[in-house]
């Protein structure tokens, strides 16, 4: 059932098995798995069904490092984040998990075989019907060759995207799952539940009970087994900390690593490709393409582990972002066909239409590819539409450093708790791997004559700091990491916080390495993991 | 692997029409009959070389030999030991008389850097060294016959 806190009667107290803060990801995730089974479980979630500006004003804070969007990058109702995700999926490299002697406190505590059958069902957590094929199955099913890379330098890689719905776009948890969660006898979702406070045994190892608040005042008391916090890459750290503040010692205070370790995949323009020609093959090969299955696929290019190893490098990925030309037939018709939608003529209709007629085979392999990946005519965006030019954009790892990290901030949010404090640090290495990425990108390219490429200013000797190109993903990850030593991480591998016994976190979090992809396909495996051994 | 070495200059490089730059090259081509090799200014030099060897590197991305000839001057402010038109022409292969066998070991060297990733990075744009060390001689303008 799915229930409003501030309808509940004061001071109601909640027994349950397990209590969940936090209703995206990794906390639907969670209920949905255990729905209807004899596991009862109490997600409280600090949101409505909707975005509600009185809830999403609690997520404000402080940044002291690099910007972080902590209103902007964040969602605070059902569904969290993913109510604005892209949908875009793919499974961490199995070498991410791997430590790496170049990258201090690198690698996870185990392989990527222990996440590989949750991964398997995590596909079907975000929505898709069947199983992936391999790569080169992929490729031959989009009808793609790609061109001759050596692939010891740099080598494709492939990301699926989640099956969009009729009725809601991209898919997300809060639609997909919202019947589910209404309908499980043992689920109860407390929405506009903001968590207050946690109360522990007197040896501080064991959560008793869990203060969640509403708006409005009207708080209950939740009383469980086990609690998951599952409220985000940042929240998560806070509310460790609050938690520790509240109860110093405990919540993984004891060795000051919470909100250490803070990373996020940044993103940002790399280089220009110029060709010669229309990029004509290359908009069919490195693109976002629909399979015959009507999921799309992108196909971007990664530094090969070689070049990692041997230079000392971070993972990274790079996909292209095509420039249209404005002289193509099909930009001429678009011209023309958003006039005709605007109940006009295009300005010279005959100089448009003489566009399209003399460029009418590329205006109709444009407007077939542009139809093909779900794009109308009109619509803003270059997919089809024939390019001499191309971003290409790429989004790195990040090392884990400890002067990366979340605090609290002094400030108060309107419940009376200490808002967060963000400092996100880049080092000099993730600038050095897009360099010589890029580099080897511009290398390839060149010699396989697709085009020639000019690096970004500041991928230059002198150019800007990297924080004025680089942008944000809202991959929040690291800040509660996983690791079997509790001097080097916040959670154990089985994702139960380190010297409580009843406390676990689900979430980018406890990523200790990040790799280069994005984390939700991730987020779900591991709360997949986590739901099983809870159960 | 490779190492970049970078040079401040002027505003980006003005780009050209691959139609343009053909017709540049025929252009210039002819002067290659008559043996244009030992003429001195950037433009005839590089309409000294085969188009087809000399459209990898121009390929309607690089303006004009003007344009190449400023890359050639960037490389040499960077690596200013290398400021010799005869050992220069030398390095990118123009040691033998034959155009034929110029074109050739031209086309090598520069497959042969991208390979080897010996690249050089002039105002952002990523250079097969061969193609720079050529820019450079153009610059200097004195190919060797």
């Amino acid at each position: 059932m799915i229930q409003n806190l501030p309808e509940l009667p004061a001071n109601s107290v909640i027994d349950t098995d397990i209590c969940v803060i936090g209703g995206g990801a990794a906390g639907i995730t969670i209920a949905q798995e255990l729905a209807g089974s004899r596991v009862r479980v109490c997600v409280i979630e600090g949101g409505g069904l909707a975005y509600e500006t009185e809830s999403q004003i609690l997520f404000d804070g402080e940044n002291a490092g690099a910007p972080i969007a902590l209103q902007g990058g964040r969602l605070r109702f059902l569904g969290g984040t993913t109510n604005h995700w892209g949908g875009r999926c793919a499974l961490l490299d199995s070498a991410d998990f791997i430590a790496r002697s170049w990258i201090p406190r690198s690698g996870w505590p185990f392989e990527r075989s222990e996440l590989e059958p949750y991964y398997a069902r995590a596909r079907k957590v975000a929505g898709f019907r069947s199983e992936w094929l391999a790569d080169e199955q992929t490729l031959a099913a989009l009808k793609v060759t790609l061109p001759a890379l050596d692939t010891t330098l740099v080598r494709p890689y492939l990301w699926h995207y989640a099956p969009e719905t009729r009725q809601d776009g991209v898919w997300n948890w809060r639609t997909a799952y919202r019947r589910t969660l209404e309908d499980a006898a043992n689920v109860r979702v407390l929405l506009h539940a903001n968590f207050k406070a946690f109360a522990t045994t007197a040896d501080r190892t064991r959560v008793t009970r869990l203060t969640a608040v509403a708006p409005n005042g009207v708080s209950a008391t939740i009383a469980a087994r086990n609690y998951v916090l599952c409220s985000g890459g940042i929240e998560n750290a806070r509310l460790l900390l609050l938690g520790a503040e509240q109860n110093p010692g405990a919540f993984g205070a004891a060795h000051d690593v919470v909100g250490r370790y803070f990373m996020q995949h940044s993103r940002g323009p790399a280089g220009l490709l110029v060709g010669a020609e229309r990029f004509t093959v290359l908009q069919d090969q490195f693109n976002v393409l629909r399979g015959p299955d009507g999921i799309s696929c992108e196909i971007g290019l990664t530094l090969s582990r070689q070049v990692q190893e041997a230079q000392g490098l971070l993972n990274c990925n790079a996909v292209l972002q095509y420039q249209g030309d404005p002289e193509s037939g099909v930009a001429a018709a678009q011209e023309a066909w958003r006039a005709l939608l605007a109940g006009r003529w295009a300005p010279d209709m005959g100089s448009t239409t003489w566009r399209v007629a003399s460029d009418l085979g590329a205006f109709i392999h444009g407007a077939q590819q542009r139809l093909a990946s779900g794009h109308s005519l009109a619509a803003e965006g270059a997919a089809g539409v024939p390019s001499r030019s191309a971003v290409l954009l790429l989004d790195l790892e990040q090392v884990p450093d400890p002067d990366s990290r979340i605090t609290l901030a002094a400030e108060r949010d309107a419940l009376g708790l200490r808002r967060v404090r963000t400092d996100w640090r880049l080092g000099e290495l993730e600038r050095r791997t897009a360099r010589v990425f890029t580099g080897l990108i511009a290398a390839e390219f060149a010699r396989l004559g697709i085009g020639r490429c000019r690096m970004e200013p500041w991928l230059q000797d002198g150019g800007p700091p990297m924080t004025d190109a680089l942008a944000e993903t809202y991959h929040y990850i690291g800040a509660t990491r996983m690791a079997d030593d509790p001097r080097l991480g916040v959670v154990d591998r089985h994702c139960a916080v380190h010297g409580m016994r009843n406390l676990y976190v689900a979430g980018s979090s406890v990523f200790p390495t990040g790799g280069h992809t994005n984390p939700t396909l991730t987020i779900v495996a591991l709360a997949l993991r986590l739901a099983d051994h809870l159960r | 692997m490779w190492k970049v070495k970078l040079s401040q200059g002027r505003a980006p490089i003005d780009g050209a029409s691959r139609r343009t730059w053909s017709r540049r090259i025929l252009l210039l081509g002819s002067a290659l009959c008559v043996g244009a090799l030992r003429r001195r200014t950037p433009a005839d030099a590089l309409a000294a070389l085969p188009a087809d060897t000399a459209q990898p590197l121009a390929a309607g991305v690089f303006g004009d030999p003007a344009a190449l000839a400023r890359v050639g001057a960037l490389y040499l402010a960077a690596y200013p030991g290398e400021a010799d038109a005869g050992h220069l022409w030398h390095m990118v292969g123009r040691c033998d008389a034959e155009l034929a066998g110029f074109k050739q070991a031209l086309r090598q060297r520069i497959d042969r850097d991208w390979r080897a990733l010996d690249m050089v990075v002039i105002e952002g744009w990523v250079f097969a060294r061969t193609e720079a060390r050529l820019c450079a001689a153009l610059h200097l303008g004195h190919p060797a016959g």
